[in-house]
C-alpha cells in the first residue's frame, strides 16, 4: 500500500469566532484520505468540543493561543489540540459525562463524551496553571463491515507484527 | 467624499441585512417560542442565539419552545445546553420543548446526549404546534 504521512499546524486566537474555522480547516486537511460524510462530521464535533472547552474553561473566555496540530500517517489520524491555560484540576471528574465546572454557563458537560463517542481514541493531558493536552485518534476508511467482522483490527496487529 | 457617502451606504445596507436575517431567527406564536436553528450550532452560534432569545422570556409568557433543525447540519455539545437551558425555564410553567425536522447528521448526537428524553421530537414546527395547540 502506497505510504501516506503528513503533518499541519494551526494556532490562533482563543475566541468563540475560532470554532468553525478550526473544525473546517481539520476536515479540509484530512479530505486526502476520503473520509466518508460521518467520519468528517465526527472528526469537526470532536475538534469542536477540544477548542471549546479551551476557550471556555482553559482560557476562561479571555486572551490566549490555541494551536492545532493533526497528524496523518496512512488512515490514521492525530489531533492534537493545546491551550497555555488554567489546566484541569481532576481530569477523571472532568471526563464524566454531564459534568461540568460550568453550570451557570448553560454548558450541557458533554464534551469529552463526545470526544469519546466521535474518535476512536482520546488521552487528556493536564497541569494546572500550565494548559491542556487533547489528543484523539481516528482511523478512516474503516468501514462498519470492517468492524464488524473485526477484520480492520486484525490487518493491524497484522501490519505491527 | 464619494468614496464615504458610499462606505456609509454599505454599511447601512448590511445593518439592514443583518437585522433582517436576526429577526427570521425566531418568532412567538401564543406562548410559543419557535427557533429556527442555524446551519452551524457551536458554542459562538448559542451564544448569539441565548443572546437574542433570552429577553423573550422576561417579556413576554413563554411556555413553550420548538427547535427548529431543518436548517442545521452541524451541531456539538453547546447545542444541547442551549435546549437543556431553554428546559429548564420552561418546566416551571409545565411547558415542553420541541425538537423538529432533525437531520440524520445530528439525530447521532441528540441521542449519545439523551436530549431525547426531556424534549418532544415532531415532524416540523407545523405539527408541533398543532400538537401544543390541542394541549392547551
Amino acid at each position: 500500500m502506497e505510504q501516506y504521512n503528513n503533518q499541519m499546524v494551526v494556532e490562533f486566537d482563543s475566541v468563540s469566532r475560532n470554532e468553525g474555522f478550526a473544525r473546517v480547516v481539520v476536515a479540509a486537511f484530512v479530505t486526502r484520505l476520503n473520509p466518508t460524510l460521518e467520519e468528517v462530521a465526527d472528526i469537526k464535533t470532536a475538534v469542536s468540543e477540544a477548542v471549546t472547552n479551551s476557550i471556555i474553561h482553559g482560557y476562561e473566555n479571555k486572551d490566549g493561543r490555541i494551536r492545532i496540530e493533526t497528524r496523518i500517517e496512512n488512515e490514521l489520524v492525530t489531533i492534537i489540540v493545546t491551550d497555555y491555560g488554567v489546566g484541569i484540576p481532576d481530569i477523571e471528574k472532568a471526563m464524566e459525562p454531564m459534568y461540568t465546572s460550568k453550570p451557570e454557563l448553560e454548558r450541557s458537560g458533554m464534551g469529552f463524551a463526545f470526544m469519546e463517542a466521535f474518535m476512536d481514541d482520546l488521552k487528556v493531558e493536564s497541569a494546572v496553571g500550565k494548559g491542556t493536552v487533547v489528543t484523539m485518534w481516528k482511523r478512516i476508511g474503516k468501514t462498519k463491515e470492517d468492524w464488524e467482522t473485526g477484520e480492520a483490527e486484525e490487518e493491524t496487529i497484522k501490519e505491527n507484527q | 467624499m464619494t468614496l464615504i457617502r458610499g462606505l456609509l451606504s454599505f454599511f447601512y445596507y448590511y445593518r439592514k441585512v443583518k437585522e433582517k436575517n436576526m429577526k427570521q431567527l425566531f418568532q412567538v406564536k401564543g406562548e410559543t417560542l419557535i427557533i429556527d436553528l442555524p446551519e452551524e450550532l457551536d458554542h459562538h452560534v448559542a451564544g448569539i442565539v441565548r443572546e437574542k432569545t433570552d429577553p423573550l422570556f422576561t417579556g413576554k409568557k413563554i411556555r413553550n419552545v420548538i427547535f427548529n433543525y431543518e436548517h442545521t447540519h452541524f451541531m456539538d455539545s453547546s447545542g444541547i445546553g442551549l435546549v437543556m437551558g431553554r428546559y429548564r425555564e420552561v418546566r416551571y410553567l409545565n411547558g415542553n420543548v420541541y425538537i423538529v425536522g432533525v437531520h440524520d447528521k445530528i439525530s447521532r448526537i441528540l441521542e449519545i446526549s439523551g436530549l431525547y428524553r426531556i424534549a418532544r421530537t415532531q415532524k416540523d414546527t407545523k405539527t408541533a404546534l398543532e400538537v401544543i395547540e390541542k394541549e392547551y
